[in-house]
């Protein structure tokens, strides 16, 4: 594990072209909404995210960046254009290539009690994928599940206790010990700190900078708070009605943001250290 | 300026046991924006419903809530409405869910209005247009013939300020009123809400999970904790210089546009 972290800071310092891990090229989704009549929720959209990068994509509800989410991960099929997984065709796939393409991507949520069986320990729905993916068998993956839980600074004692025994921080640390699990390609964080309190989404946030770094993860992250989605991302999306209006290079945000949609969205900010 | 509202060693408890609410005190003058913060769980709602008189029965009140001197925890729950009625209005985090949906706007506005005025309908229309321009509703005809799934998220929460707005209540309380909105018409209803308090004088209490919301509009900012109120003071002081380490945390833990980057 060592060696990977320093592999990837070096990769990053020498600034090599790392190879495109998603792409989306002119992708669209068109769904009927009966008369004849239908609905554009995303519009010819395209980009691409790096290997052990993370992108971001910022828009307010209705805009489509959810039903992006939904594409890349098969819920949803496109109307038009393809979407590639490390330079290979994903969408439009049969059930069974789909299924097999799809451990490679997890996602997270927003609100981490709908991902669990209200009725599942903790220990129980870790082992899950780690089974299902056949990664190890149960007995292995019991330990293993006590091992993820240290992995995200909680207690290995919380195997044992089910979902509502956990605050929601807690059990979205379990959510995303739960996605890395099974080394997925692609991490797709669908407003997955915006249900916490503030206190508790800067400790997802600064956890989930480490877990990419430790494992050299990519991250698709999508928010409507360009300051949180910002302040984990190299470059930013703005999507509005279903269009990526802009995209920008996440450090320099403020400074670069030309659109007036942008614009707008960086003026509706509250801010308390100005 | 004359003190509107007075707590009072005020707690309130579900169980006998545990305090949702836990001692507090404080007190707040004709025409001030106050903001309450905390997280979830901190029992900033619990406190506007206990202001209101709105806690199921099996709850426990110690302490006082004095709305201009007058007692409300020892009023019975008629006398509580009248108050209620009269003094105090209310702005929900999510308007529409509090409408008919079957009924249009203006019908439901017209039937609230009643229940607290005795004026020709026709007055109450001039009243129902005046209050919708207000809250930046170039076309209240139209606002007034809708069903309420036919307006905005943003439209109907206006609709729900300018309604509690319209009984010129001496107090306003509103739970996080813009928490369901999108960003962009966040920022827009709660600076015209502030603006418009300011305008008609009127005493609100805001309670939100958003230190920038408060950091932004108000005069007083009160931070809660597991039911305490850790942190009471000008919103400058508690911003700039807070006293209570909680709060202090709380403020570092936002991640602002110009903070470096986590990664």
């Amino acid at each position: 594990m060592k060696d990977r972290r320093l592999s990837i800071r070096t990769h990053g310092r020498t600034g090599n072209m790392e190879e495109k891990l998603l792409e989306l090229t002119h992708v669209s989704k068109r769904f009927p909404v009966g008369k004849g009549k239908s609905i554009d929720a995303v519009k010819d959209v395209s980009f691409a995210v790096k290997s052990g990068e993370s992108l971001g994509i910022v828009g307010e509800s209705g805009c489509g960046k959810s039903t992006i989410a939904r594409m890349i991960t098969g819920l949803t099929e496109v109307s038009s254009g393809v979407i590639s997984l490390e330079g290979k065709v994903i969408s439009g796939l049969d059930r069974r290539r789909q299924r097999e393409v799809y451990r490679h991507i997890q996602m997270v949520f927003q609100d981490p009690y709908s991902a669990i069986s209200p009725r599942m320990s903790i220990g129980t729905f870790l082992e899950e994928g780690l089974v299902h993916f056949g990664i190890m068998d149960r007995k292995k993956a019991g330990k293993e599940a006590e091992n993820l839980l240290k992995l995200v600074d909680l207690d290995p004692a919380l195997a044992e206790r089910l979902p509502h025994q956990l605050s929601g921080g807690q059990l979205q640390r379990v959510v995303i010990a739960r996605a890395i699990s099974i080394h997925p390609k692609l991490v797709i964080l669908d407003e997955a700190t915006s249900a916490l309190d503030v206190s508790v989404q800067k400790q997802i946030l600064e956890l989930l900078v480490r877990l990419q770094k430790e494992f050299s993860l990519t991250y698709l992250f999508i928010g409507h708070d360009l300051a949180v989605v910002r302040s984990i991302t190299k470059q930013i999306c703005v999507m509005q009605e279903g269009r990526i209006v802009e995209t920008l290079n996440s450090e320099f945000l403020t400074r670069d943001a030309a659109h007036p949609y942008t614009k707008q969205l960086l003026a509706s900010v509250f801010s308390v250290r100005e | 300026m004359e003190e509107v509202l007075a707590l009072e060693h005020f707690s309130v408890s579900y169980d006998g046991r545990r305090s949702v609410v836990d001692d507090v005190s404080l007190s707040i003058r004709q025409g001030e924006i106050v903001t309450i913060v905390g997280e979830s769980g901190s029992g900033k709602s619990t406190l506007l419903h206990g202001i209101q008189g709105l806690l199921p029965k099996t709850a426990a009140e110690k302490g006082r809530v004095l709305l201009f001197g007058k007692d409300l925890t020892g009023l019975d729950e008629a006398q509580r409405r009248k108050m209620r009625g009269e003094k105090i209005a209310m702005i929900f985090q999510d308007t529409g869910r509090y409408m008919n949906p079957t009924r249009r706007i203006g019908k439901q506005y017209t039937d609230f209005l009643k229940q607290h005025m005795h004026a020709p309908v026709q007055e109450l229309l001039e009243l129902e247009r005046k209050m919708l321009h207000k809250v930046h509703l170039t076309d209240p005809e139209r606002v007034l013939s809708s069903y309420p799934f036919e307006l905005s998220g943003g439209m109907r929460q206006r609709v729900g300020i300018a309604m509690a707005l319209s009984l010129k209540p001496e107090l306003l309380l509103a739970d996080e009123p813009t928490s369901a909105l999108d960003v962009t018409v966040q920022a827009q209803v709660v600076k015209e809400l502030a603006a418009l308090c300011r305008e008609e004088g009127a005493t609100i209490i805001l309670v939100t999970h958003n230190m920038g919301v408060a950091a932004n509009i108000s005069d007083r900012v009160g931070v809660m904790r597991n039911g305490q109120l850790v942190e009471w003071g000008s919103a400058q002081e508690v911003i700039r210089h807070p006293f209570d380490d909680y709060t202090k945390r709380l403020l570092a833990s936002i991640v602002e546009l110009n903070d470096p980057q986590l990664v």
